[in-house]
């Protein structure tokens, strides 16, 4: 690794006095060049759930409708409104100017064959809990269908804005083995079409001239092509991107995003969206470290964690790299709270310490898994200077899975994406619940969790979420940390819009030429 | 010899019966899969409807017999993240993967028996030294760093070839360059040995007594019988080189069976680890068996 960045260092050098003419020229043929670290395989995000496959997915399809985080409002894609019949029922009136990709006429058929195709128990989709919550969608004419849930879920249009795409019902349901659409017929509405999915070359999209929609928050294709380029290596990324071989990559560690971002020729653009770093304490003693279980040692932990330093020395994204108070980014519907964690205050944390029967500290074990490493380690740092002997388990997700199911994390430094829903209900079923990643076992969490995602009033659900975050806080279970931006390194010549809430950091309608 | 023959394909089955069940263990015991593929947010019941939709529920040599049974009929299963065949997966890459390695080998022949043959005849000079340095370097310097080198150099530097990809044979320089010095110093040093042998033998002193030039000396009656042994370990070499991209073909995203593993390993895309463990596999018996097949051919000692 420290090889690694010397090369960087120095190629990064080099790239001040070498030409960046090929940009330019990229530029001027208005193909834009994406490499991925983890190629795309297909298109289509229900088949291939990750980040890269976002990009690709969210370009190719539209959803019934959007959310806005600037706004925190719901704006129509193919829908053009909706209401609430009953707190189960939505009914959506859709856009009568919509064409897939093959010029096929869009209707209500294709919603409902959409929906009820992924809430069929017998589709083979990874992510199928997504929509777990919905009974059937039905059509009411050629351009209104509902969709009606199996209990009253508040979160319902929040999921429906994420990652759910509208296949076109003549070419999707006509296949026998639903995971090739992706991959050999890929026909959307969204701005821009696929000309090729390929192992070996990539993804190539095309815009799509008969977009309708075009609205400031789903704009029409600004970028004639765009490439996405399998490239594993990171290293091999950046040379690629000094040598005018690709225009931006992402998924970038702070010291080279940085070095790039000064280079002539190149910035780096950080998307704040909503995933954050937190730390969790296992409050219950399922780890067998009984030390955790006074609260007094878990508040001491917490004040000697200094998340400016974080922000300042650890997570890359500059300014949008912002301390979080609760488990959620306040762009995200349901984020209220009142409270905040422990200050940090190492004399106090030291006290708080030996107060609670530890003034000579004990061991401890962090846990972590991949991206949230170098935050773990600064971390792990920063608690020894409280006396605390910690030491750091990194592990693959897999393994940190294992462990979790297990029993066995004392200490969690992890990020949480909220599955890129703008809502809080995720994080609720994530941490709390009495599953197995559930350190905490408190039941009026729980209570109140329960209630919300059935509350369709958002005030009171609000005041739920404000109690559930506060009680949080108050019992010093988990330590929200910072916000994880992405990071996006790319030619001067790009811009990358803000606002996008995609796990891939930014989305292609987002981006256009200078 | 047919006795040979049949005992060694016998062994090289067992053998390869033995690491397709190791293989499908271990990966097995390396995490949930299931776990996995239900995501982050999953709850257990999601987890639990996932692992029975893909059969993950069931007992463990249960799932290894339906694979091993369907493997033996050409089916691989499917990639558990993209649905694809698996043995379409490997079909499309292998052809690449077989070019790399045989590029490679190729590149290291033809540096290191020239090299070999040089250090022999000019033994304990600069030269030999020099040699004997090279095979060194090549052992031990980390293939990903080497390969960073080629990159930064002939990449970023010069601009003499492009960085990443399999689209053209100019692709396939810095990746052959980085397997084939990583392969180049036991041909070498089998050569040098080699020759250093045979040419203190008698036949060719009485070759030099004849008054033969030394080209011939050297060339058609050393170096025929050294590079014997440098022929058979080209067969075991190749083995290697098929498994061993797989650093390189991720480095050089070069879209063979070794980015294919390194993609499905980082993902626990368990059907398509195990299928290309098992393939490679067998692809190494296969080729350790021709060489023992050469080296019994070539020393009837070995048949015994």
């Amino acid at each position: 690794m420290f090889t690694n960045r010397m090369l960087t260092a120095a190629a990064v050098g080099l790239a001040a006095w070498l030409s960046t003419s090929a940009a330019l020229a990229q530029k001027a043929q208005d193909t834009l060049r994406i490499g991925l670290q983890d190629p795309v395989s297909t298109v289509d995000i229900v088949y291939d759930p990750k980040p890269e496959t976002s990009f690709t997915s969210e370009a190719v399809f539209d959803g019934l409708l959007t959310y806005v985080s600037e706004t925190r409002e719901f704006k129509p894609e193919l829908a053009a409104s909706w209401r609430r019949i009953d707190p189960r029922t939505l009914e959506f009136s859709l856009r009568h100017d919509v064409t897939f990709h093959d010029g096929s006429p869009f209707t209500a058929d294709d919603v409902v064959h959409t929906i009820n195709y992924l809430v069929d128990p017998a589709s083979k989709i990874r992510f199928g809990d997504n929509w777990q919550w919905i009974d059937h969608a039905e059509k009411i004419d050629p351009y209104t269908v509902r969709i009606i849930a199996k209990k009253p879920t508040a979160y319902d249009l929040a999921r429906l804005a994420t990652n759910t795409p509208i296949y076109p019902a003549a070419i999707h349901g006509k296949l026998a083995d639903k995971s090739e659409f992706g991959r050999k017929t890929p026909i959307g509405t969204g701005p821009y079409k696929v000309e090729y999915v390929d192992p070996t070359k990539g993804v190539m999209l095309v815009r799509n001239p008969d977009y309708k929609l075009g609205a400031a928050w789903r704009p029409a294709a600004r970028i004639g092509r765009i490439h996405l380029i399998p490239i594993p290596d990171l290293q091999t990324e950046i040379a690629q991107l000094m040598t005018g071989g690709l225009d931006l990559i992402h998924e970038v560690p702070k010291d080279q995003a940085e070095q790039l971002a000064a280079t002539p020729g190149f910035a780096m653009t950080a998307n704040p969206g909503v995933v954050f770093y937190y730390m969790s304490l296992d409050s219950v003693n399922r780890s067998g470290n009984a030390a955790l279980s006074n609260q007094d040692v878990r508040k001491a932990l917490m004040m000697a964690v200094d998340r400016k330093s974080l922000v300042q020395n650890v997570v890359p994204g500059g300014k949008a790299v912002q301390i979080v108070d609760a488990l959620c980014v306040k762009i995200q519907i349901g984020c209220e709270y009142g409270s905040a964690p422990p200050s940090f205050d190492t004399t106090g944390a030291k006290q708080l310490l030996a107060k609670a029967g530890f003034p000579d500290g004990f061991d401890a074990e962090i846990t972590t898994f991949p991206g949230a490493y170098a935050v773990a380690e600064a971390v792990a740092g920063q608690l020894r200077k409280i006396g605390v002997r910690t030491s750091v388990d990194k592990r693959t997700f897999v393994g940190y899975r294992d462990k979790q199911r297990e029993g066995k994390l004392q200490i969690l430094v992890g990020h949480w994406s909220s599955g890129g829903l703008p809502d809080v209900a995720s994080t609720m079923t994530y941490y709390f619940g009495g599953g197995p990643r559930d350190y905490w076992h408190d039941s009026t969490i729980d209570k109140w969790a329960a209630e919300a995602e059935g509350q369709m009033d958002p005030a009171k659900r609000g005041t739920l979420y404000r109690q559930v975050f506060d009680h949080v806080n108050a019992h010093d279970y988990i330590m929200p940390l910072t916000t994880f931006p992405s990071i996006l390194v790319h030619v001067s010549d790009l811009v990358v819009e803000p606002g996008s809430l995609s796990p891939a950091g930014a989305a292609l309608d987002m981006m256009h030429w200078k | 010899m047919l006795r040979f023959f049949l005992r060694r394909a016998v062994i090289a089955v067992l053998v390869a019966i033995t690491v397709s069940i190791i293989g499908f263990s271990l990966l097995r015991l390396s995490g949930d899969v299931a776990a996995v593929l239900a995501g982050e947010s999953a709850k257990p019941e999601d987890i639990a409807r996932i692992a029975q939709a893909y059969g993950l529920d069931r007992p463990l040599y249960v799932q290894y017999l339906d694979w091993a049974w369907h493997a033996l009929r050409g089916d691989l299963g499917q990639s558990l993240f993209t649905h694809e065949p698996v043995a379409g997966l490997i079909l499309d890459r292998i052809g690449v993967t077989a070019i790399l390695a045989v590029s490679s080998l190729i590149f290291a022949l033809l540096v290191a028996v020239p090299l070999g043959v040089l250090a022999a005849l000019r033994a304990n000079t600069w030269i030999d030294r020099t040699a004997l340095t090279l095979a060194v370097f090549g052992q031990a310097v980390p293939m990903f760093w080497f390969a960073l080198i080629l990159i930064f150099v002939l990449g970023v530097m010069l601009r003499w070839l492009p960085i990443s990809g399999s689209a053209t044979p100019a692709h396939f320089v810095m990746p052959t360059i980085t397997l084939g010095v990583a392969t180049m110093p036991a041909f070498m040093r089998l050569t040098r040995t080699g020759m250093i042998e045979v040419m203190s033998s008698d036949y060719i002193r009485t070759a030099w007594a004849k008054g033969l030039r030394p080209a011939s000396v050297v060339f058609k009656h050393a170096l025929r019988n050294a590079i014997l042994p440098v022929v058979s370990l080209s067969a075991v070499s190749l083995g290697f080189l098929l498994g061993g991209s797989v650093i390189v073909e991720s480095i050089f995203a070069v879209n063979g069976i070794g980015l294919l593993a390194y993609n499905s390993i980082t993902r626990v895309d368990f059907p398509v680890v195990q299928s290309i463990l098992v393939f490679l596999s067998f692809c190494y018996i296969a080729l350790t068996l021709v060489s023992d097949v050469i080296n019994a051919r070539l020393d009837p000692r070995i048949r015994l």
